[in-house]
Parts: C-alpha cells; structure tokens; sequence
C-alpha cells in the first residue's frame, strides 16, 4: 500500500511533532520533528534505539507528555495541546498500551476492576452491564472470566499483558499506541500475545502504533515500518520495501545487525558494524544526526541536515540514499 | 578426546533454594562439558535455571542455595574436594563472568582506569608504569577509543555499550580459560549487541579461551555457538551442535521455541505458540515438566520424568515420544 495510493484521509496524521524536555546547558530533544501517517485498520511499526524517542513520540500523542510544537490530527481533529476535558474525549478513540506488564497494572485492584475501569470512569457502564462488558472483554482476549476476582501479581508476564490490552480495548477505540508490548514476555509467551494482537486488529480493524525495539516481531506484525534516530523518523515504507532494500544507512546498519535464528543464514551474512554509540539527545542539530557513525558520511551530511524526500515509494532522510 | 581438552566438566549438578514458600528445585541435574576453544550458547524460557547453574560453579549463590554435583572439573582439577581457599584461586585464575548489567558489577566510586588496574595487580602483580601500559592496552583490546584518557573516567561517563567493555577487559586481565558470559547483550542495542559480539568472537579466536553464552536469543546462539544448550525446569531438555539443534530439533520445546520467534528474513505468518506458562518450581508435576505444555504429550510423559538420550552425532534430548520429521520453522 503506496502513500499514493491512499484516497482516504488517514484516521491519525501526525506533523512536526517536537517534544523537549528542559534540561541544563541544552534541551534534550527526544523528538525533533516527528511526521507519520496511521490509516484506519493499519499497522505502523515505530523501530529504533534506545532513547530514540520512540515512547516518547507514543505519549504525547494521548497527553501523558506536552508537546513541544507540532499538530496530530484524528479525524481532522487536533489532538496536541488539549485540556484534561477535550484529551478525555481523545482517549475513548486512542488507547495506549505500556511495555512492563508488571509495572502498569495496579496491584491493589481485581482483574475485573482494572479491566472494567475505563468504563466506569467515562460513566459508560455500571452494575450488572459493567461486569457483563467486562467478562467480554476478558473473553476477548483469551483470559478465563473465572479469573475476574484475582489480583495482577497472581497471573504470568503475558496474562498481565493481556490484562493491559482488555483494559485498553474497553472503551472501543479506533488506535492502540503499543509501547514494547511484548518486549517484557519470554519467547514462548510472547507469540501468544503477538498472535491476539493480530487476531484483535482483524476483528476490530483497529490501527496500531507498534514500538519495538526488535526488528523480527515489527516485520512480522506491520504493514508499514517507521525508522526512527535521534529524535527524528529517517526511513518509512511498506514493511516489505523497508525490510528488504533499507535505503537509509542507518537502517542497513540496524536490520543487518540482528541476529537470524538459523545456523546457515548466520555463516553467510554481512554485518555492517557501526562505530561509537548514538550521540546524546541533547545536541545542538548540526548537519544529520547520523553523520559521527555513518560508514557513508560526505562532507554535506556534516553541515546540511537531510529532509525526509520520496524515493520509490517510500520516505529517506538522507542525502545519498 | 584428550583430558586436557576439557575446560569445564560437570556431572549432575543440583542447585536447592530454601524459601518460605518451600524448596525451589533451582537445576536439577545439568550435566555438560566444553572444551578448549568451544563456544556453548545456553537457552531457554526465563527461570530455567541458565543463571544459577552457571553462579554454582562460581560460589556466587546465596547461603540459602544447597549445591551438589557428581563432577565438577575445571581445566582437569576437581573442585570438589577442595579447600574453599582453593577454589577461590583456580576460579579466580580460571573462569571469569559477566552480567548483563555491567553497572551492578563496577563500582561507581572507582575510575574505570582504577577498576581494570586492580584486576592487573591482583593477577600479575604489576606496578608503576607497567601496571598504568597495561590498563591502556587493556582497553584499547576492548575497542575503546583514546584508552589513554578514559581511564580517568568513571563509569556513569560510560554508555552500557563500553561499560559492557570495561567489564569484559577486566574479566580478561586474568586471562581466564573459560568466560561466562550471562545476557552479555541483553541490554543492549541491537547494534552495539553485534559489536560486542564481534569483539567476543575476536577474542575467543586470539586467545583460544572457551565461552558459555547465556541468552534468550536463538539468533544470537544461531550466529555466535559451537554447541547449545536448551534447558527448561531445572534441566537440560536438548543437547546438540548450533545447526544440528536448529535443523533437527528432537524436544517438543525446542521445536516450540523455534516455530514462536519472528524471522527477519521472512515476512508475516502466524505464529505457532507455546501454550501455557512454565511450572512452578516449588511444585513440580509428576512425570515431564514440559507436558502440560506439549503439543506430542502422551499418558506415559505424565509418569516419569524422561532422560537426556542420544540421538546419534553426539545430539541429546529428554523426550520419550517419536516426534514427527521436523518440517522446520513454520
Ligand atoms: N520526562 C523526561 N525528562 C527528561 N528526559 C526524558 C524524559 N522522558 C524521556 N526523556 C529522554 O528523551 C529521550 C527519548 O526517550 P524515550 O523514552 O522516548 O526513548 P525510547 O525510544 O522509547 O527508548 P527505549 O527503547 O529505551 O524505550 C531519551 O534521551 C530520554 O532519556
Ligand atoms: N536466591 C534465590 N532464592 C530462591 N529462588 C531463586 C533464587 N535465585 C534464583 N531462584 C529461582 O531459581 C530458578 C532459576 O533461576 P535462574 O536465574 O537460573 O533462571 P534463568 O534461566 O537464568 O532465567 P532468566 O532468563 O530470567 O535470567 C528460578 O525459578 C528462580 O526464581
Ligand atoms: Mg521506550
Ligand atoms: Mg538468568
């Protein structure tokens, strides 16, 4: 699905997207100018380092972080810089879900309590109907109802993940930002809930924005990948394209770094190995921000910051792509 | 195979943790050798035992921790028998571990310089300038640019990348004959991880040291082991050469692990799953540990534990049913 190819509005358009937060001597700049398209029933993998921005970009768009500058767009309507009535009304129709299943969950409250919540607070829901909706939507994601009276800490890694995306489904929303979803779960857990995500989506024609940091379960789950470094999205394209002819030097570099579960495909593969480690968020922006460890660097990339530009159907921000 | 072949030797090892809520039957009987050279990558569902097995050989449990074995030989010296005195110094001159966290191991009060000279010191009894040569080399072999001034640094001033490298040039100061590596990479970008892997893999080559890699990345075992490990509950469940084990995996857990990871290199299918979540250890079923789990389950698993059996080539598995031909990932 070409960016071309879109005749249909997208349900989340997001421009310019700066979050900063105050630091001395310099502002760290977690995201610096982040643009992404989210149409309805898609899945838009968000990949990138440590510190890249990638949770950061997730939170400002559902208000748990102010943003800088910039406009995010859900149906035509902004969804940056609202008050606490407008951001509620935001949240019915875009959820977020948060990497540690262990973390985000209250620990003093039932299963049912956590999961039906939602519904309680935006008075969508009480009584007799609240527990009803809440057995649903614990069927929904494959936890046994008998369960409703437990406590968090009773459930496994990815039973509590799925606690997370009951709780998240409750009020119906149309976009679910998943922050490392499965990044906290063991491999035979995590392709359970890698697996319902899938199934949900299908049901649902929910749009995800999927964080990951592991390159192998984004092409697996997305239809479009989203390149972040430093701050900024440097590649973006059908997963497909992405994935198999990366333009930008950087995510060569990321995709030929992980490692493939196969002895015979190992033996053959050419790793290109960066140098250093990314610079700090707090840099004055001069020239591309991949340039220190860029294996192509020219002397342009030094002083010239690339625009994100068409090519082949995708977006490159770099000058030789 | 010659004696002095085998770095590590052991022979059912069993690790018991005292708990208020019973014993946990940590590892239960690992057995395993590696020998000069070798690089063993050891994998498996989280609260396996990878780690604790590996701290046994290292003293490193805590006094609530019951440790036996019927071999544990290092470099051809049984450990068991020894004076804890003698112990300390062959595992201080013989294996060294790391952790995936480095800062849990460095000291934040301490340059780095300070930290990797000790390490000379206590080893090789250097001094004066000899010791300050050394700790530049030192690391300048681990890949960190300009050594000369970094030793002044402390390790917050370090990204967890060098960090990482401060702890493996401290680790090597000893010149040890077996390195534990723990999660090495874990906590680590996708392309620091291949740096450090690759310095790992250079320096195994220089050195001829032998390596255990614990991870819970097939890729990386895939990439980077000779042999590898599968352990579940306590137990080694599947043994085998790295493109035996991932070509003709013979453990209906391993068989699961490898159908439930995403490829890279393949686009997007459904993913088999691993149903269910791993036993508790405190109240182990009867019979195999792994069938409540198990898509090839039969009455008779519910029984008894199995064994670790050969499969030919030098393979092992623990598992008592004919599996059907493994049609690879998916
Ligand atoms: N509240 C905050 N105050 C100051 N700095 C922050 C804050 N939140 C995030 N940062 C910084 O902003 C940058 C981006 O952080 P973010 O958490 O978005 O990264 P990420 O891409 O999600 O990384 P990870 O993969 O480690 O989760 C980092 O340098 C981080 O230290
Ligand atoms: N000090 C302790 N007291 C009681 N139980 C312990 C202790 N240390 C470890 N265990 C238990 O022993 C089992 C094996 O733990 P171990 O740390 O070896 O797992 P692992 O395979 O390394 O897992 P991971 O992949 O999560 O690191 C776990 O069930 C753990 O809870
Ligand atoms: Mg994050
Ligand atoms: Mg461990």
């Amino acid at each position: 699905m070409g960016r071309g190819g879109l005749t249909e509005a997208p349900l989340l358009a997001v421009r310019g997207l700066r979050v900063w937060f105050p630091s001395r001597p310099r502002p760290i700049r977690a995201v610096d100018g982040v643009s992404f398209d989210l149409a309805r029933g898609e899945t838009l993998g968000l990949v990138g380092e440590s510190g890249c921005g990638k949770s950061t970009t997730a939170r400002a768009l559902v208000g748990l972080v102010p943003a800088t500058d910039g406009s995010a767009l859900l149906d035509g309507k902004e969804v940056l810089h609202l008050d606490e009535a407008s951001l509620r009304r935001v949240r019915r129709r875009v959820q977020m879900v948060f990497q540690d299943p262990y973390a985000s969950l209250n620990p003093r409250m039932t299963v049912g309590n956590i999961v039906g919540e939602p519904l309680l607070i935006h008075g969508l829901a009480t009584g007799k109907e609240l527990l009803l909706r809440t057995v649903e939507l614990m069927l929904q994601v494959g936890l046994d109802p008998r369960f409703l009276n437990r406590y968090p800490h009773e459930f496994s890694g990815g039973q509590r993940q799925r606690i997370g995306i009951a709780r998240a489904l409750a009020l119906g929303p149309e976009v679910l930002l998943l922050d490392e979803p499965v990044s906290a779960l063991d491999v035979s857990i995590q392709a359970q809930v890698l697996n319902l995500l899938a199934e949900l989506k299908a049901e649902r024609n929910l749009a995800y924005l999927f964080i990951a940091h592991d390159l192998s379960v984004v092409r697996h789950l997305c239809e479009r990948v989203a390149v972040m470094y430093l701050g900024r999205i440097v590649e973006t394209g059908p997963s497909e394209q992405v994935f198999s002819d990366p333009r930008h030097p950087y995510t060569k570099a990321l995709l030929s770094a992980v490692p493939v579960p196969d002895p015979a495909v190992e033996a053959t593969r050419e790793r290109i190995l960066l140098l250093g480690d990314p610079p700090s968020p707090d840099r004055e922006s001069v020239g591309c921000a991949f340039a220190g460890r860029c294996p192509i660097a020219i002397e342009r990339c030094r002083v010239e910051d690339p625009a994100p530009e068409e090519h082949e159907g995708r977006m490159v921000a770099c000058w030789q792509p | 195979m010659l004696a002095g072949d085998t770095v590590l030797d052991l022979g059912d090892l069993h690790v018991d943790f005292d708990t208020d809520d019973g014993v946990v039957r940590a590892v239960r009987g690992v057995s395993y050798s590696i020998k000069r050279g070798q690089t063993i990558g050891v994998v498996g569902e989280s609260g396996s035992g990878k780690s604790v097995t590996h701290l046994a050989l290292l003293d490193l449990l805590p006094e609530t921790a019951t440790i036996s074995a019927d071999v544990m030989r290092l470099a051809g010296r049984s450990m068991l028998n020894m004076s804890a005195k003698e112990r300390r110094s062959v595992r201080g001159n013989e294996i060294a571990m790391i952790f995936q966290d480095p800062m849990t191991a460095l000291n934040p009060f301490l340059t780095v310089g300070t930290q990797i000279a000790e390490m000379f010191r206590l080893h090789h009894g250097l001094r004066g300038q000899r010791l300050v040569d050394a700790t530049i080399q030192a690391l300048a072999d681990v890949g960190i640019p300009r050594p000369e001034r970094r030793i002044e640094d402390y390790p917050h001033e370090f990204s967890g990348g060098m960090r990482q490298r401060v702890m493996i040039a401290m680790m090597l100061a000893g010149n040890p004959e077996l390195l534990i590596a723990d999660e090495p990479t874990t906590a680590l970008d996708v392309t620091v991880q291949a740096q450090i892997l690759d310095l790992l893999a250079g320096l195994q080559r220089d050195r001829g040291m032998s390596i255990v890699l614990i991870t819970h990345d097939l890729g990386v075992v895939a990439g980077f082991a000779h042999r590898t490990l599968v352990m579940y509950a306590g137990r080694v469940v599947e043994e085998a050469e790295t493109s035996a084990l991932f070509w003709n995996p013979q453990h209906p857990y391993t068989r699961g692990l490898l159908s439930s990871i995403p490829r890279l290199d393949r686009g997007s299918q459904k993913l088999r799953q691993i149903v269910g979540a791993p036993p508790d250890l405190s109240a182990l079923p009867q019979g195999c540990p792994f069938a409540p789990r198990c898509d090839f389950v039969e009455d008779r698993c519910r029984e008894q534990e199995p064994l670790l059996a050969p499969r030919g080539d030098g393979h092992t598995a623990a598992c008592v049913v004919t599996l059907p031909k493994w049609e690879g990932a998916v």
